[in-house]
């Protein structure tokens, strides 16, 4: 168990914030699950870096795979239909995408 | 060319004599030739026309009927653009047309009313006439009239008692789709006549369901606020290309959308009654 990847996801949480809220602005309250699970995979993956404590770095690696799903299946539609809007939810999309990446990594390596 | 007669007033079987004699000394042999009559005088016309070598095709435009008789073996052009989408069959339409000499006739089917709906509009804007529409088994279609189109004259005065709100962001934008339907809510109240074109991204409120997942606080869920809209008498079109490019189909358009093509945002746009929006 690597508390670096931890560190990097806490990065790409902070940032997912400011790009999730524009996201969360154009396209209102369907996006309240995903935002709810990037609040709170913020607050535990602080907890696990503050703690180094096994079992909350895997709580963290788990809420941080779920931001990720939660994005999609919130935005889904509007990405199947919505050619032109797409540069305004681009960036929140590729951030989350590489949370489940460092959830694997933290907790297998 | 073809020859015009108006002979209203003039009852059967006298307006089947009258034919009769036009057909059997004509300026130009092999011209078609039109008669503009009353309803009910084209009684026994079928027998004048195959007596003179006609064929006899009946149009009623309200309470006048136009027979027109065509030399046999000289048919109204037809083409049937079942299948193909916009703007394919605009484009197929005004290319025969434009070939056609003034006051000739093309008979336009397609399976899709919207498909005849748009091409109706492109005809019209074009100049030339819309003189039938119709539906023949599992085909609609229209009769166009080609006709020069007319100069402008001094400009009239129009009430600009309508409103055309172009939304071009759909469900990737909620703050756009709110404005859309909010706006024409007040339209509406405002006693003016409310169209929608959804064009682009803005297809994707057509989609059955897609609105339901837009919903701000402060407001109706939107698929809510469309549906008010729609039962106030608002009309809302879906450009045909935009949903192709999306997969849209016919099928998956919610309750009050209809799918329309280029020609017809055309013609809405350039109509001075409307006062275009665009969100």
């Amino acid at each position: 168990m690597d508390i670096t990847y931890q560190v990097i996801a806490l990065a790409i949480l902070v940032s997912s914030t400011v790009t999730g809220f524009i996201t969360f602005r154009m396209l209102g309250m369907k996006l309240a699950p995903h935002f709810g699970a990037l609040i709170i995979a913020l607050a535990v993956t602080l907890a696990a870096i503050a703690t180094g404590t096994g079992a909350i770095v895997y709580v963290a690696a788990l809420l941080q795979v779920i931001v990720a799903l939660t994005a999609f299946t919130q935005m889904w539609e509007t990405l199947k239909y919505s050619f032109q809007t797409s540069p305004g939810y681009g960036p929140h999309l590729a951030l989350v995408m590489m949370l489940p990446v460092l959830a694997v990594a933290s907790v297998a390596l | 060319m073809a020859k015009t007669i108006r002979a209203i007033g003039i009852p059967a079987p006298n307006a089947g004599i009258l034919a009769g004699n036009v057909l059997k000394n004509p300026d130009n042999p092999g011209e078609e030739v039109r008669f503009v009559l009353s309803t009910g005088a084209e009684e026994g016309l079928d027998a004048v026309a195959r007596k003179h070598g006609y064929t006899l095709e009946i149009t009623q435009t309200g309470a006048t009927i136009e027979a027109r008789m065509v030399p046999s073996g000289k048919n109204m052009e037809e083409v049937d653009v079942s299948g193909d989408f916009c703007p394919g069959p605009v484009i197929t339409v005004g290319n025969i047309l434009a070939g056609l000499p003034t006051g000739e006739r093309l008979k336009v089917k397609s399976t899709s009313a919207d498909t005849i709906a748009d091409v109706a509009a492109a005809v019209t804007s074009s100049g030339s006439k819309v003189v039938g529409e119709g539906v023949e088994g599992d085909r609609h279609y229209l009769i166009a009239e080609k006709a020069e189109r007319q100069a402008a004259g001094a400009a009239a005065a129009v009430d600009r008692d309508r409103v055309l709100i172009v939304q071009g962001n759909g469900i990737g934008n909620a703050e756009r789709a709110y404005a859309t339907f909010i706006f024409s809510k007040v339209a509406q109240s405002m006693g003016r006549k409310v169209t929608i074109f959804l064009l682009m991204d803005g297809v994707s409120l057509a989609k059955k369901g897609n609105a339901a997942a837009v919903k701000h606080p402060a407001f109706d869920r939107l698929d809510r606020l469309m549906a008010e809209v729609v039962a106030a008498g608002a009309t809302v079109y879906a450009c045909e290309l935009s949903a192709k490019f999306r997969g849209i189909e016919q099928a998956d358009l919610a309750d009050g959308v209809k799918l329309a093509g280029a020609a017809t945002y055309l013609q809405l746009l350039s109509d001075p009654a409307y006062a275009v929006v665009n969100f």
